[in-house]
């Protein structure tokens, strides 16, 4: 699928097929957020078969917008699910870098659904969604740049103390680099948990869609990412249209994601872990299928890390 | 940057002086130029929107075509651009935009169309309400009726169309063939009941007491408004409204009644 446009890797880092020995001790989750273990995304069409069959899945994660203005049936499938399974929110329209104003009463309307849900955690994405009062409804991409990061380090801040709540934040797939940008995103990312005191969601489909289109080394990427401050992965499908790929969450994850994700388990022990699929969505085994193989790929690390250390560094949820 | 790379989104679709050019800002990658990125943006904005609006009014695409549904797209984003943080509000204003200034052909019947799908959305999310059965109903004070106001379900979406958009949209949502398009007055309620959004054809007199009960006006107020539109005796009128109030019960449309 990738061939020989997939981008080169740096010589070095460290790959996870180089052998666990290799592995560097993982790094405890610095915030008290449990680990859900494998979830999938709560979607429509599958709403009749999880109230149904209440399917063996670890967690469920919900597009937050989805839920936030409704008093239909969405909402009530959440409130049964909600009773049933731990949920984590996913937001699209915070926009933390916008330049607009935050937007308080999307905040307030995001914290009481926060609340009725019990949500364990509260996700958006490092990107902005439009200005002078527009909605593109697009995940944006920001110039990685030292007034962007402090712009998006005091939007974070205001957006936690509002919350009241630590925010979670997912780097984005892109398909623009700017000229004015003067760090790597995952540079911009860890400057920005750090200073802003946030977690982070590391999507590794994103790194790799973004390493792709801009042709960086993804595991560079993975091990720049301040694993502590990890509270959960993303995994997900894409679309190669050879001289890009679009973050589509339309398939099965490619061995290169798995791999990424391997990488990270190694450096974290393993976290929350969801599968993402939004497009063309199948039977809700199918889903729920690539989020086991993630259980197994986290089983594998830690086997391997087993075999070659003699302890656990991984934690199977 | 923000403004510059939003105009440059929106510009394809919307029309509009040329910005600054895409080399000023953005690196070109191994394949792709600064402006063929940033056009990977500009279509997937207007697919998005485009796909939200298809979804919200399935009917109006059926009637006009997706070529000249993706030109009211357009027309529609220029003058309404998303200012809301959920796409669900996207095309609320699309029936009014239909009805105004937009040059599309069969654009008041598009307009009518528009309209009932719209207000399936509506009813589809509105706010859970209270429900009076036909029993709680029988508890509720003969004086309270006559005087009371009475409070209809959230849900509830009163339509008085131009034409048969009701049946057009039924038809086009079980792919049967499209009844007539030609001027007809219409009047439909659209309601959720247990979570299913439901549609019922009203007569004239019978949307009149709904709408004015939905106003606040007193059963009796009602009552006589619609009596003024109905073509038949007193003691028929009787018998009818007797049968309305009955089947709106059923279908929960009554929330509460209020002293």
């Amino acid at each position: 699928m990738v061939g020989a446009d997939r981008p080169a890797r740096s010589r070095g880092t460290i790959r996870p097929d180089a052998g666990s020995s290799m592995t560097p001790r993982a790094k405890k989750l610095r915030f008290d957020i449990p680990n859900l273990g494998f979830g999938v995304g709560l979607r429509t069409v599958h709403f009749g078969h999880v109230l149904e069959k209440l399917p063996k899945v670890d967690w469920f994660e919900i597009v937050s917008e989805n839920f936030m203005d409704t008093g239909g049936r969405p909402m009530w499938v959440l409130d049964q699910v909600a009773e049933r399974y731990p949920i984590g929110m996913h937001g699209v329209s915070l926009s933390i870098g916008s330049v607009d104003r935050v937007d308080f009463d999307y905040l307030r309307k995001l914290g009481e659904l926060a609340q009725r849900v019990k949500a364990r955690f509260v996700s958006d994405h490092l990107c902005w969604c439009g200005v002078a009062g527009r909605n593109m409804h697009d995940l944006l991409p920001l110039p990685y740049t030292e007034e962007c990061l402090a712009h998006c380090i005091e939007r974070v801040r205001t957006v936690q103390e509002f919350l009241e709540r630590r925010l979670v934040l997912e780097n984005p797939s892109s398909y623009v680099e700017f000229k004015s940008s003067r760090m790597s995103e995952w540079e911009f990312l860890a400057r920005l948990a750090e200073e802003a005191d946030c977690g982070l969601l590391l999507d590794l489909n994103n790194v790799y869609v973004s390493s792709f289109n801009h042709g960086f080394d993804p595991f560079e990427y993975v091990a720049g990412i301040p694993a502590e401050r990890v509270v959960y992965y993303h995994l997900a499908g894409h679309t190669n249209h050879g001289t890009h790929i679009l973050d589509t969450h339309s398939d099965h994850a490619i061995e290169e994601v798995w791999k990424l994700y391997e990488r990270a388990c190694e450096l974290s022990g393993g976290r929350s872990t969801l599968y993402e699929w939004d497009e063309n969505i199948p039977a809700f085994g199918v889903v729920h299928g690539e989020a086991l193989k993630a259980k197994k790929r986290l089983e594998h690390v830690a086997g391997k890390t087993v075999g070659s250390k003699g302890r656990h560094v991984a934690r199977v949820g | 940057m923000e403004r510059w790379f939003q105009g440059e989104l929106a510009r394809p679709h919307e029309g509009g002086k040329p910005g600054a050019p895409a080399n000023a800002s953005i690196l070109p990658s191994r394949h792709l130029q600064p402006e063929e990125r940033v056009a990977i943006y500009s279509r997937m904005y207007f697919a998005r929107l485009y796909d939200c609006l298809a979804e919200d009014y399935p009917a109006v695409v059926k009637i006009c075509g997706h070529a000249t549904f993706r030109k009211i797209a357009r027309a529609y984003l220029k003058e309404h651009p998303s200012r809301h943080y959920s796409l669900n509000l996207l095309g609320r204003k699309l029936p009014e935009f239909l009805d105004g200034r937009a040059r599309f052909p069969r654009r008041a019947l598009l307009a009518d169309v528009a309209r009932v799908e719209r207000a399936i959305s509506e009813s589809f999310d509105a706010p859970v309400s209270p429900v009076m059965m036909p029993a709680d109903m029988a508890l509720v004070p003969p004086a309270a009726w006559q005087k009371g106001r009475i409070l209809l379900t959230e849900s509830l979406r009163l339509l008085a169309l131009d034409h048969k958009a009701n049946a057009i949209v039924s038809a086009c949502r079980q792919e049967r063939e499209l009844p007539s398009f030609a001027k007809a007055k219409s009047w439909v309620a659209v309601y959720r009941k247990e979570w299913t959004v439901w549609r019922a054809e009203l007569t004239e007199p019978m949307y009149t007491v709904l709408a004015a009960l939905r106003a606040g006006k007193p059963l009796g107020a009602a009552l006589a408004a619609a009596a003024r539109r109905f073509e038949g005796s007193p003691g028929e009128m009787q018998a009818e409204v007797h049968r309305w109030f009955g089947e709106w019960a059923r279908e929960g449309i009554f929330a509460a009644v209020e002293p």
